[in-house]
């Protein structure tokens, strides 16, 4: 009669086991589409691949070898990476690249002389558009104290104006299979915006802050400086210091550096993904700029685009 | 009667397979797009003209400056000479996957012509297969996965993916360009010698404002130097 708990208690550490073993699954790992795209919490996500160590290893190689070779002493230099929006979602499957990781590699291998700017805590997934992979200008005050707080800057933002569209539906709009419904899109102006002239290579003609009239389909976040160029100079001529800042960047930096126009008499953006670094000497002087280095989770996860 | 039957039909199927292993190819095109049309009939033209290639096709330098034959300065996107004074960046471990979707351990090597300082998609890369064998699955694999999307905010009006004997044609650029680049590839190889695997234009036409094929910078400065 003994053999029946036996019995039992091995039934039940059998169904347990099987329990321990099956319930990793019951989360079950979702696939993204063809374009990578998955939609959670209304917010539309392309996945960004598997965390590439190497690329992130070139990433900081990458930086160093420009902080070595192109930069003077006297510039002061600082390294942040955006998290993806994804990194604001909780697990429901689908994958996921590995921002903490990354940045954490990244931190790790930069050299001394560049101080890490942590962005994570910073954000949150309604900074983000639902339809683009961007983050929204109008939110961007924790992070420009974020940036002000180690750059030595304090920029309040909330005596600027708000400028309101309506009918943004971002760049993953051609992967939404049904129309996607369109989120408002907001770009601040201060006396400061309005002032600076924008010398930009790729669109010379392209001298505001903001162009407007790109306020219309999938390309309306190029409203933001005018979109992709290599090379592009803000001058401001309002404002508060004469010092200058120099930012080697992808497409975020587009909607954070109008919002340091009061902080710097210049602002030079770099964007090594149209622009090859032996170049950059021909264009720009370092001499006591501010230099920061911006880029997304994407740019860091295939690196190879930066020349 | 069975066995010379079965022998009669075993040399068939052996002459069969031979003709179409050729290493000649065939100019046949599987494009999805209706410029692909366009490109064979140019293809054939551009042959009748050259009927002999001046360039040593073995050569992928030589092979890569013939594909921008008849493209006016000012057209041409500003390139970056390397370090090492090479015209062309060559195709790396670190960086091939990027340009092309496939690791260099795929081939045997590879250059690449894309450029210097420019926001507008373009690029255009040869890859020279480990054999002529090879080289149609090579082609096959840069079409899959070569992203026309690569630079993230931009992207090629049109890709194109073709190959000759060892020889892997990818060019990711603006349409007139991509076009004329195919036709230079053609004429130096033979149309009939030429296989296009992939000849699209890109969803997303979203094209820059101005004139978009002419550099705003017009001469290399003299003392430019290579990428870091």
């Amino acid at each position: 009669m003994r053999c029946k708990p036996v019995a039992v208690s091995c039934t039940a550490a059998a169904l347990l086991l099987a329990a321990v073993l099956v319930l990793p699954l019951a989360v079950q790992r979702r696939q993204p589409d063809e374009n990578g795209m998955y939609q959670q919490e209304g917010y539309w996500v392309q996945y960004l691949g598997e965390r590439n160590e190497k690329s992130a290893d070139s990433f900081v190689k990458k930086v160093n070898s420009i902080r070595d070779t192109l930069l003077t002493e006297e510039n002061k230099v600082y390294c942040a990476i955006v998290p993806d929006k994804s990194h604001y979602l909780p697990d429901e499957g689908w994958p996921v690249l590995d921002y903490d990781a990354m940045a954490s590699q990244v931190q790790a291998g930069l050299d001394d002389s560049i101080t890490w700017i942590g962005l994570a805590d910073h954000l949150t997934l309604t900074d983000y558009y639902k339809t683009d992979a961007h983050w929204r200008q109008e939110n961007l005050q924790p992070v420009v104290n974020a940036l002000g707080e180690a750059m030595g800057f304090s920029q309040d933002l909330s005596g600027w104006e708000q400028n309101v569209f309506e009918g943004f539906v971002g760049s993953y709009g051609k992967y939404i299979p049904a129309p996607a419904e369109p989120e408002t899109l907001v770009y601040l102006t201060s006396p400061a915006t309005e002032a600076a002239r924008v010398d930009n290579f790729q669109y010379p003609d392209a001298t505001a802050v903001y162009d407007v009239s790109k306020l219309s389909g999938a390309g309306s976040y190029d409203v933001f400086l005018n979109g992709a160029t290599p090379l592009q100079t803000i001058e401001n001529p309002n404002a508060a210091t004469d010092r200058e800042l120099v930012i080697f960047r992808d497409s975020f930096a587009s909607s954070l550096a109008p919002l340091l126009c009061e902080q710097y008499r210049t602002i030079t953006l770099i964007d090594l993904r149209y622009m090859v670094s032996g170049l950059v000497p021909q264009y720009v002087t370092f001499t006591d700029q501010d230099v920061l280095f911006l880029f997304s989770s994407w740019v860091v996860n295939e690196s190879a685009m930066l020349r | 009667m069975k066995k010379l039957a079965i022998t009669l039909t075993a040399l068939t199927l052996a002459l069969a397979l031979a003709a179409c292993g050729s290493t000649a190819g065939s100019s046949s095109s599987t494009a999805s797009s209706s410029a692909a049309s366009s490109s064979a009939s140019s293809s054939a033209s551009s042959s009748e003209s050259s009927s002999t290639a001046a360039v040593d096709t073995s050569d992928l330098t030589a092979v890569m400056d013939a594909l921008f034959n008849g493209i006016a300065e000012d057209q041409m996107p500003m390139l970056m000479p390397q370090e090492d004074g090479s015209k062309y960046a060559p195709l790396t471990e670190e960086n091939s996957e990027y340009n092309t979707g496939v690791a260099l351990s795929a081939y045997k090597e590879g250059i690449c012509a894309e450029a210097a300082m420019s926001a507008q998609a373009h690029s255009v890369c040869l890859l020279k297969a480990n054999s002529a064998e090879e080289a149609a699955k090579l082609a096959e694999d840069v079409a899959a996965n070569a992203n026309p999307n690569k630079w993230i905010c931009v992207s090629a009006e049109r890709t194109i993916v073709a190959y000759s004997g060892d020889t892997v044609l990818l060019t990711m650029s603006f349409n007139d360009l991509a076009q004329t680049v195919l036709d230079n590839f053609t004429a130096q190889f033979g149309a009939e010698n030429v296989t296009v695997v992939k000849d699209e234009v890109g969803a997303d036409m979203a094209m820059p404002e101005g004139d978009v094929t002419s550099d705003p910078v017009a001469a290399m400065p003299e003392d430019a130097s290579g990428a870091l």
